[in-house]
């Protein structure tokens, strides 16, 4: 049973080339939906990107499909909306703590 | 002093045909008797005398297209901001004023705001900035072409920062920006100008003047840039005449390879009136940078805070003045005044000058300059933690300016200076 | 590099100002070892400390030092530390406006090479652990480097910097002094925390103090600009109850400073 838990875990190891902190600590990830149908366990991630001309965006989404999958689920599909468009203020408060000393 | 007489008669000619009201041709005409009868300014650290004074005439350059390029990297990239591009001192390209307008605010250029809004120009044209301040600056009251006219009335605040970008492309026409902001009780803007020319520009004097008028409560923030190459002759004179509990922001980023005399601050008129300056130089090459953050109180309990760094690369050589002036009566006055400037060259030149006037007792006053170099052992501290020679030394160098940048409280003023800064320090 | 490191200091003299200073030091130190440099003031034992590090003011006039086979007299200050060498000084510099933090990551980046980088998050947290370890309040981690930290705090400071950097061969100048006993202890567990044989430690000292909580397993004395006298951790037992007169008396030595003509 893969719950909504397991995959923001997942998520939380992938990391922005660029900004080098993980898609979930920068507020890219919008929500996860799970659903079964017919007994196959579909995945859609609604996420945005920091930037919108980001140049890794399909490595970044070719991770999270693969990860996703070899957590077991059957199909994996990635809602990639710019609404509302990404701000700094997404991100989580240690996110934002080191973006703020450590550049 | 130049012979100007022969430029007296078509001086007049010009600027009438050009349609100007005659309150201003009046203006214009004492500021050129000024010019005549004063000498060449003879400021303490900088030397007039080998440059050239007379790159200049009367008449603007026919603004050609090259001014896009140069001002592109300093343009507001999102759609939303008001922008004002005046080059070669004619009006280029104006988008985004009417949102201003929205608020019964204005901005628009100078020149036709002396037409269009006649009352309030004729009112405050000259108050803060004096026509026979200088002999320049009477020059620059003759002969300005054009700048931002901005007006905010009662209890109005601009939220999105107004834009102006002056670009010179033509050489020895002379360059002599003209701005005036009228912000009236409680309100607040923010101004970005940016000043810019070719690379290509020989001889040319550059003289600018910005005044702001900060009604009581009201709240103004101006933010400089200035990059010219090392033909430029620059003057500059800006200054605020703060009301009661007013506030006035400046920010300077100067950039320049040339000569540069640059005098800016506040006068603090109005009780509880406060104004802060922060300025950043990086002297390349020859250039030669003569900064003054003059700041006069007169009102009680007033409060200034004047910070400047500066690093000099090359042959350059930096003057930092700080002028704090307290007035008898300014009683519960605060002035504060720091001016630190880095050589990382033998044959840069800086001197650090904290000047302090104060005419009354009850007042709290600091000061701190300082010239200095890189220190051997800071080099060699963060060297032997692995950092190259060329890194460690920019850490230093952007350690030094770190102080003044994150005081720049609004964060794209903060990240323009960054960006320019790594432009120029690369 | 990986493997036991190693550091082999022959016959080096080194001058300041036309001055000669170090006479002639002899040293081998191996990964898993701790080695205590132990003499009284003016004897050479900051300029070896220094001079190992490449500071510009002291001038090797003879001798060589080799670290893993490699030549470290030929190096620059920063490849000596990406090698590495590690210094934790007696006096460490104030630079304003560059976070520490900061400047660990980089530095770490720079040791670890282009496109080894730690990824933020992960330097931030791992800092965040040996700041704890080091009872060092989170906040110094944003606090411009080094600057308004008492004497303590900025030991502390270089010990989280090798934590951090993690070297080969870390060289202690006088750790010990202006600390308390309690920030003593603390350093001192920093220090031990990192003992393996990867690892070699030299630490230098004038008190016997430091060496009862970080156990040398060799103690040398420094005199005149040279080591005068070898041993284990007796010998600083031995200096602790009868003084360095006791030695300069066996050694025939009336002057224990560098400026010594006999």
């Amino acid at each position: 049973m893969i719950t909504e838990e397991a995959i923001y875990e997942q998520l939380k190891e992938v990391v922005d080339p660029e900004i080098q902190i993980d898609v979930v600590n920068l507020g890219m990830i919008y929500g996860v939906k799970i659903e079964e149908v017919d007994g196959d366990t579909n995945v859609t991630i609604r996420m945005t990107l920091t930037t919108m001309g980001c140049p890794a965006m399909e490595q970044l989404q070719d991770e999270i499909v693969h990860r996703v999958e070899d957590m077991g689920a059957n199909r994996v599909v990635i809602d990639l909306t710019f609404d509302p468009p990404w701000t700094k203020e997404m991100m989580s408060e240690e996110a934002k703590t080191v973006m703020r000393y450590l550049f | 002093m130049r012979g100007v007489t022969q430029l007296s008669g078509s001086f007049e000619t010009y600027f009438t045909q050009q349609g100007d009201p005659d309150y201003l041709i009046e203006a214009r005409r004492k500021a050129m008797r000024s010019y005549e009868s004063l000498d060449i300014p003879r400021f303490e650290k900088s030397d007039l005398t080998h440059r050239n004074l007379a790159a200049f005439k009367i008449e603007a350059a026919a603004a050609g297209n090259t001014w896009q390029a140069i001002a592109d990297p300093y343009l507001a990239q999102d759609g939303q901001s008001s922008v004002l591009v005046i080059a070669d001192g004619q009006v280029v390209l104006k988008r985004g004023l009417e949102q201003v307008e929205a608020n019964g605010a204005v901005f628009t250029n100078l020149r036709s705001a002396a037409v269009s809004h006649r009352k309030l120009v004729e009112k405050h044209l000259g108050t803060a900035v004096s026509y026979d301040e200088n002999q320049l600056i009477s020059l620059q009251t003759a002969l300005w072409r054009d700048g931002a006219f901005i007006y905010v009335p009662s209890g109005v605040t601009l939220t999105e920062p107004l834009q102006l970008i002056c670009v010179t492309t033509a050489s020895g026409h002379g360059s002599f920006p003209r701005n005036l902001i009228i912000a009236e009780a409680s309100s607040a803007v923010t101004l970005y100008d940016a000043y810019l020319a070719a690379e290509t520009i020989t001889d040319e004097l550059h003289v600018g003047v910005t005044e702001v008028v900060v009604g009581p409560d009201a709240h103004v923030v101006v933010g400089s840039v200035q990059d010219f190459p090392k033909a430029a002759t620059t003057i500059l004179s800006r200054r605020a005449n703060v009301g009661k509990n007013g506030r006035m922001d400046w920010v300077f980023g100067e950039l320049s390879e040339g000569f540069t005399v640059a005098d800016f601050g506040s006068v603090l008129q109005g009780d509880g009136s406060k104004s802060t300056s922060h300025a950043i130089a990086v002297g390349i090459g020859r250039a030669h940078i003569d900064m003054t953050a003059r700041m006069i109180h007169i009102g009680r309990f007033s409060e200034s805070d004047t910070m400047a760094r500066g690093v000099m690369q090359g042959r350059s050589n930096g003057v930092y003045r700080g002028f704090t002036q307290i007035h008898k009566g300014a009683s519960g006055s605060d002035g504060q005044q720091t001016e630190k400037l880095l050589m990382l060259s033998p044959q840069s030149r800086a001197d650090a000058i904290p000047m302090l006037l104060i005419d009354e007792n009850d007042v709290k006053c600091g000061h701190a300059a300082s010239v200095g170099q890189i220190s051997e052992d800071q080099l060699f501290y963060l060297m032997s933690r692995g950092i190259s020679e060329r890194d460690a030394k920019a850490m230093i160098v952007w350690g030094f300016l770190q102080p003044v940048l994150a005081e720049i409280s609004i964060e794209r003023m903060r990240e323009a200076v960054t960006s320019m800064l790594e432009r120029k320090m690369a | 590099m990986t493997g036991v490191p190693e550091l082999k200091i022959s016959g080096l003299r080194v001058s300041i100002d036309g001055k000669e200073i170090l006479k002639g030091v002899d040293l081998h130190v191996r990964g898993g070892e701790v080695h205590a440099i132990m003499g009284p003031n003016g004897t050479g034992k900051s300029t070896l400390a220094s001079a190992l590090m490449g500071h510009p003011k002291y001038t090797v006039t003879d001798g060589s030092v080799m670290l893993d086979g490699q030549d470290v007299l030929a190096m620059h200050v920063d490849e000596r530390a990406r090698a590495g060498l590690f210094l934790a000084m007696q006096y460490p510099s104030e630079v304003t406006g560059v976070s520490n933090a900061n400047f660990m990551r980089m530095a770490l980046n720079a040791r670890r090479g282009e496109g080894q980088e730690v990824p933020v998050l992960k330097f931030h947290r791992d800092l965040q652990n040996k700041m704890k370890a080091l009872s060092m309040d989170p906040e110094f981690a944003q606090r411009y480097l080094n600057e308004g930290f008492s004497g303590g705090e900025k030991k502390r400071n270089e010990i989280l910097q090798m934590s951090v950097l993690e070297p080969r061969i870390a060289i202690l100048d006088e750790i010990d002094s202006g600390l308390d006993i309690d920030a003593l202890r603390i350093v001192a567990e920093g220090v031990n925390a990192q003992k393996r044989p990867e690892f070699g430690l030299l630490m230098i000292t004038h008190y016997q103090r430091l060496l009862q909580y970080i156990q040398p397993d060799y103690v040398h004395v420094m005199m005149q600009g040279r080591i005068v006298r070898s041993g284990g951790r007796e010998l600083a037992e031995e200096l602790e109850a009868k003084g360095y007169d006791w030695l300069k008396a066996e050694l025939g030595i009336a002057d224990e400073t560098v400026s010594a003509t006999v």
